[in-house]
């Protein structure tokens, strides 16, 4: 596994700095007091960790799609929101969830291929796109593309938890219910970042 | 009335008690520490009338056997603290003959102040400074002779045998530095 460097790292140096700023006589030498702060900002970045949640992290306000919306509008809705899938809405109850996948299949290619096939497609001049044309994607709604049921998650779950189930399912992002009402969602992105921004501990 | 507001505490936690294990290296290495110092004096410093043992050294084999991480119980620190400090206390008695009271008290806040100067804070220092004034005819008539023993000298046994002791007992290790 790649090594990656931890953004900073409070070194001796920083220590001193520190005890020089500080007010009176410390009782502690530098090696020892870097040592309890390296242990420390561990058990913080721990329990910070363990702690947070998926409500915390998620994005309130969520692009959705009616589920009698056009696969055509679906399409245009998401890349014109530069988003690969979003939930399907019905009642204020996510009934499904659309993403590029749901495509791939009416597009001739394979369920688990890749957008880079579709890509492969177009290049060589293969894609079977054309067979069902945009006439053919006019007359399917969102209801019938969607996955559902879509898989769905209480804003209190732990984000590790969250990444989990995105790892097992192999899907990009979860819609965030409470109460069955959809309250945000919570993407791979999100989950990185979340992980980058507490890669400081030793 | 911030003045009677800071008596009430900054209320923060107390550091937490150590583990039994350390309670232990701590009794036995004052107590091999102790018996050592004892030993010395009875067999080595007695025969030439001299001293080593002095009460100070007590509370240095506090900070020796009990803390022996702190900065207070470094080597510079025992013995610098020591030595500075009885030096001190002999010019503070020697100064101010007749009034030990203001003696006394001046003979430990220079050696505070001195200490700090030197990076050689070692709180048993004060008891040495202070001792040079009101110790005792046996420790005034010392004179300067009181900076090298039982001060200096004591400090080097003390530290000579928290060397070895420390080094000894499983899981320790000193000093975290020299000078």
């Amino acid at each position: 596994m790649k090594q990656t460097k931890p953004p900073f790292r409070v070194d001796v140096n920083d220590i001193l700095a520190a005890m020089g700023q500080a007010d009176g006589y410390l009782d502690i030498t530098p090696d020892d007091a870097l040592t309890l702060y390296r242990l420390a900002l561990k058990h913080a970045v721990e329990r910070v960790r363990l702690r947070l949640t998926v409500g915390e992290l998620m994005t309130r306000e969520v692009r959705t799609i009616d589920p009698r919306a056009t696969a055509v509008e679906v399409a245009q809705l998401l890349a014109g929101a530069g988003i690969s899938g979003a939930p399907v809405v019905e009642d204020g109850r996510v009934a499904g969830v659309v993403s590029i996948k749901d495509f791939l299949p009416r597009l001739g290619l394979p369920k688990q291929s890749t957008p880079m096939a579709l890509v492969a497609g177009l290049v060589s001049g293969t894609a079977k796109g054309a067979e069902c044309g945009a006439d053919g994607f006019a007359s399917v709604t969102a209801r019938e593309l969607m996955t559902s049921p879509a898989l769905t998650i209480p804003p209190s779950t732990p984000v590790g938890e969250a990444a989990k189930l995105m790892d097992e399912r192999g899907i990009n992002r979860l819609p965030v219910a409470e109460n069955g009402a959809l309250v945000g969602i919570i993407t791979r992105g999100d989950v990185v970042r979340a992980s980058q921004a507490l890669n400081i501990a030793e | 009335m911030e003045f009677f507001a800071k008596m009430r505490g900054a209320g923060k936690d107390a550091p937490p008690r150590v583990p039994l294990r350390e309670m232990a290296l701590g009794f036995t290495g004052a107590l091999l520490g102790m018996v050592g110092m004892g030993l010395a004096q009875k067999h080595l410093a007695d025969p030439a009338d001299l001293l080593v043992l002095s009460g100070p050294f007590a509370a240095t084999a506090v900070l020796l056997f009990g803390t022996p991480k702190s900065p207070l119980a470094q080597p510079r620190n025992v013995l610098g603290g020591h030595v500075l400090s009885a030096l001190v206390g002999v010019c503070a008695n020697l100064a101010l003959p007749g009034l030990p009271w203001l003696a006394g008290a001046l003979a430990v806040a220079v050696a505070i102040a001195l200490m700090h100067a030197t990076k050689t804070l070692h709180p048993p220092g004060g008891a040495t400074a202070f001792l040079a004034v009101a110790g005792g005819a046996k420790l005034t008539a010392l004179g300067f002779g009181y900076v090298l023993a039982p001060s200096a000298a004591g400090a080097l046994l003390l530290v000579g045998l928290a060397l070895v002791i420390n080094n000894l007992l499983p899981g320790r290790r000193y000093p975290e530095f020299w000078f």
